[in-house]
C-alpha cells in the first residue's frame, strides 16, 4: 500500500469521523462553554487535516495556515470566556437540561 | 525508510485526535470534556506536525513547525484554564460523582474577585468593576 492510499483511506477518514463527533457535541452541548470547547478542538483537528494534506500533495505552503489557525483558536477561546463571564448570563444559565 | 516514520507519526496523531473527540462526546461533565479534548488533541496535532517535518526534511519547515508546536503547548493550557475558571464562575454543574470542589462559594460576584486571594478587610473597600 502506497503512502497516498494509506493517507486517503485511513488518516483522512479518521479525521473526518472525529470532526463529525465534535460537531455532534457542538449541536448537543448543554451550555455555551461546551460549544466553545468543541469549536476549539475543531480548529485543532483542522490543523491536523491541513498537515495530512501537506504530506499528501507535497505542498509546503499549507504549513503557514497552521500557525494562523492556532492563533485564531487561542484568541477566540480567550475572548469568548473573558467576555462571557462579564456579561449578563442569568438567562442562559437555565437552558441546560 | 522515512516514509514509514511519516506514516507512523500520522497514524499516532490521527488516533489521538479520534480519542480526544470520543472523550469530548462521551464525558459527563464540562471539566472532564475539557481535560480529554485539550491533552489528547494537543499531543495528536503535535505528532502530525512532526510527521510533516520528517516528510519535507527542510530547516525552514522544521523551524516553522517547532514554532507551531511550542505555541500550541503554551496556549492550549491557558485557554483551558480560562474556560474552566469561567465555567466555574457562571455555575455550571459538576458530575454527580465528583468528590470535592475546593472553589465552591469562593467567588464574590459583586466584586469579581476570589475570596482566597484577598484578606477580609480589603474585600469591603474594593470598588466594583465595570
Amino acid at each position: 500500500m502506497s503512502m497516498e492510499n494509506y493517507i486517503l483511506n485511513f488518516i483522512l477518514p479518521v479525521l473526518t469521523i472525529s470532526m463529525l463527533l465534535i460537531f455532534i457535541r457542538v449541536f448537543k452541548g448543554p451550555s455555551l462553554m461546551d460549544r466553545v470547547v468543541a469549536l476549539d478542538l475543531l480548529v485543532i483537528v483542522g490543523i491536523g487535516a491541513f498537515s495530512a494534506y501537506a504530506v499528501l500533495y507535497n505542498k509546503q505552503v499549507v504549513i503557514d495556515i497552521s500557525l494562523i489557525l492556532a492563533l485564531i483558536a487561542f484568541l477566540s477561546t480567550v475572548a469568548f470566556t473573558y467576555y462571557y463571564v462579564k456579561g449578563d448570563h442569568e438567562k442562559d444559565k437555565f437552558d441546560m437540561n | 525508510m522515512a516514509i514509514y516514520f511519516v506514516l507512523f507519526f500520522l497514524t499516532i496523531g490521527a488516533v489521538f485526535i479520534l480519542i480526544a473527540s470520543i472523550g469530548l462526546l462521551k464525558m459527563p461533565d464540562i471539566y472532564l470534556r475539557m481535560s480529554a479534548s485539550t491533552i489528547a488533541g494537543t499531543f495528536g496535532v503535535a505528532s502530525m506536525l512532526v510527521a510533516v517535518a520528517i516528510h519535507f526534511y527542510d530547516f525552514g519547515i522544521f523551524l516553522h513547525i517547532a514554532g507551531v508546536i511550542i505555541f500550541l503547548i503554551l496556549t492550549v493550557p491557558v485557554g483551558a484554564h480560562m474556560l474552566g475558571r469561567s465555567s466555574h464562575i457562571i455555575g455550571l454543574p459538576m458530575w454527580h460523582k465528583t468528590v470535592r470542589d475546593d472553589m465552591k462559594d469562593k467567588y464574590d460576584h459583586e466584586n469579581h474577585t476570589f475570596k482566597t486571594f484577598k484578606k477580609e478587610g480589603e474585600l469591603k473597600n474594593d470598588t466594583k468593576e465595570a
